[in-house]
């Protein structure tokens, strides 16, 4: 029996490598009103790799913007002050968790699906109208669980695996037959622990399914966008299926099928340039 | 398989044709898609400091987009193979299905 106990996953969640200082303020910035973007700006620009990549993903063409810009405060100004966040926390996240060595998945597929998911999720934010860069994050970080449960836990995952070969099962039924918990509830407990957002949290936590309540919000986001990133199979992983779309989540997002064709067209413009920048 | 191949400025050719739309950095649309590129074309596009521009690749035989189109639609039916086919389940396939068909019509 290989079925995990909570505390064990909280132990395997502990011994993650840690955020930098400045990721985990940005990430308990996203519920504040006050906050001060000097301040930030000044943070970002004392931790050295952070500020590089920030000013690389400003001056990226992935932004297009017209003149170069040279000092944090201006990426934070020129993109936003939430753009440049979200940006700033998802390549610390990739950075931290990135090469994490598994053996049981396909790492860089797992990232490119995961950045697909993101810019998938963000494109359809902003025709549903929703928070563009929590839809963004969410949308990068739904599958963590994955590579928390492959990298923490690796005998016990390639009985997951070998159960989604023999029996074609998908993963979320395979991780709960075999460990008993599946990624979703695995990631939601890693959003916790870095203090993202409820919205966020719920996103990860129920991508798959969402709150009724949730289905006009980010977690009915996050949920269209991983099944449209798997039907245009941009991750490169071998042995995926696209997963289930409620009816009531393109319903109450009032997405029109113009909306997701505009999306795909978005989503895989972004996609290329925004790996070469985040992995 | 890519429709288009990537052409370094200085290689462009009267007559190449676009692959989309091309668009500044400031994300103004400079030319249409399917473009077929003139000489002053070109010598505006030099000029503008564009580094390279995405061409229709005419050396796709009939043949072979035949076959891309055929590896695309069973990798559908695979990847399709869960799914249940409510209306959004429906609705996503059709979008993304035509959207990929799309680039090899």
């Amino acid at each position: 029996m290989n079925a995990l106990d909570i505390d064990q996953v909280v132990k395997g969640i502990r011994d993650l490598p840690a955020l930098p200082s400045i990721v985990l303020d940005l990430i308990s910035s996203f519920e504040r009103e006050d906050v001060d973007i000097t301040i930030l700006a000044e943070k970002i620009s004392r931790d050295q790799a952070l500020a590089a990549k920030t000013l690389r993903l400003a001056n990226s063409s992935f932004y297009g913007l017209p003149a170069k810009v040279k000092t944090v405060k201006q990426a934070i100004v020129v993109l936003g002050f939430d753009s440049a966040r979200a940006l700033a926390v998802a390549s610390s996240v990739i950075d931290s968790l990135g090469d994490s060595g598994s053996r049981q998945i396909d790492v860089a597929g797992f990232w490119r699906h995961s950045i697909a998911a993101a810019l998938c999720a963000k494109s359809l934010a902003r025709h549903a109208q929703l928070a563009q860069d929590h839809a963004f994050i969410a949308g990068l970080l739904h599958d963590i669980g994955r590579l928390v449960l492959a990298t923490r836990f690796p005998d016990q995952y390639a009985e997951v695996i070998d159960n989604c070969a023999r029996t074609d099962a998908t993963l979320a039924e395979s991780e709960v037959r075999v460990l008993g918990v599946d990624h979703q509830r695995v990631g939601q407990m890693l959003a916790e622990a870095w203090k993202f957002p409820p919205v966020i949290q719920r996103a990860i936590g129920q991508h798959h399914a969402p709150a009724t309540l949730d289905l006009g919000d980010v977690p009915g986001v996050v949920h269209v966008a991983n099944a449209m990133v798997h039907a245009l199979d941009l991750g490169g992983e071998e042995h995926v299926a696209v997963p289930h779309v409620l009816d009531s989540a393109l319903d109450r997002l009032r997405l029109t099928e113009d909306n997701l064709r505009d999306v795909c067209r978005e989503t895989e413009a972004q996609f290329e340039e925004a790996c070469r920048l985040l992995m | 398989m890519k429709r288009f191949r990537v052409v370094p400025m200085d290689k462009a050719q009267e007559g190449m044709r676009l692959h989309e739309e091309l668009r500044d950095r400031a994300g103004n649309v400079l030319l249409p898609a399917l473009t077929a590129l003139t000489g002053t074309m070109i010598k505006s596009l030099l000029r503008r400091d564009v580094e390279a521009l995405l061409i229709v690749d005419d050396t796709i035989t009939p043949e072979q987009l035949a076959a891309e189109r055929r590896r695309v639609q069973e990798r559908f039916d695979y990847l399709y193979r869960h799914t249940e086919s409510g209306r959004a389940d429906v609705l996503v396939r059709k979008v993304v299905e035509e959207y990929r068909m799309e680039e090899l019509s």
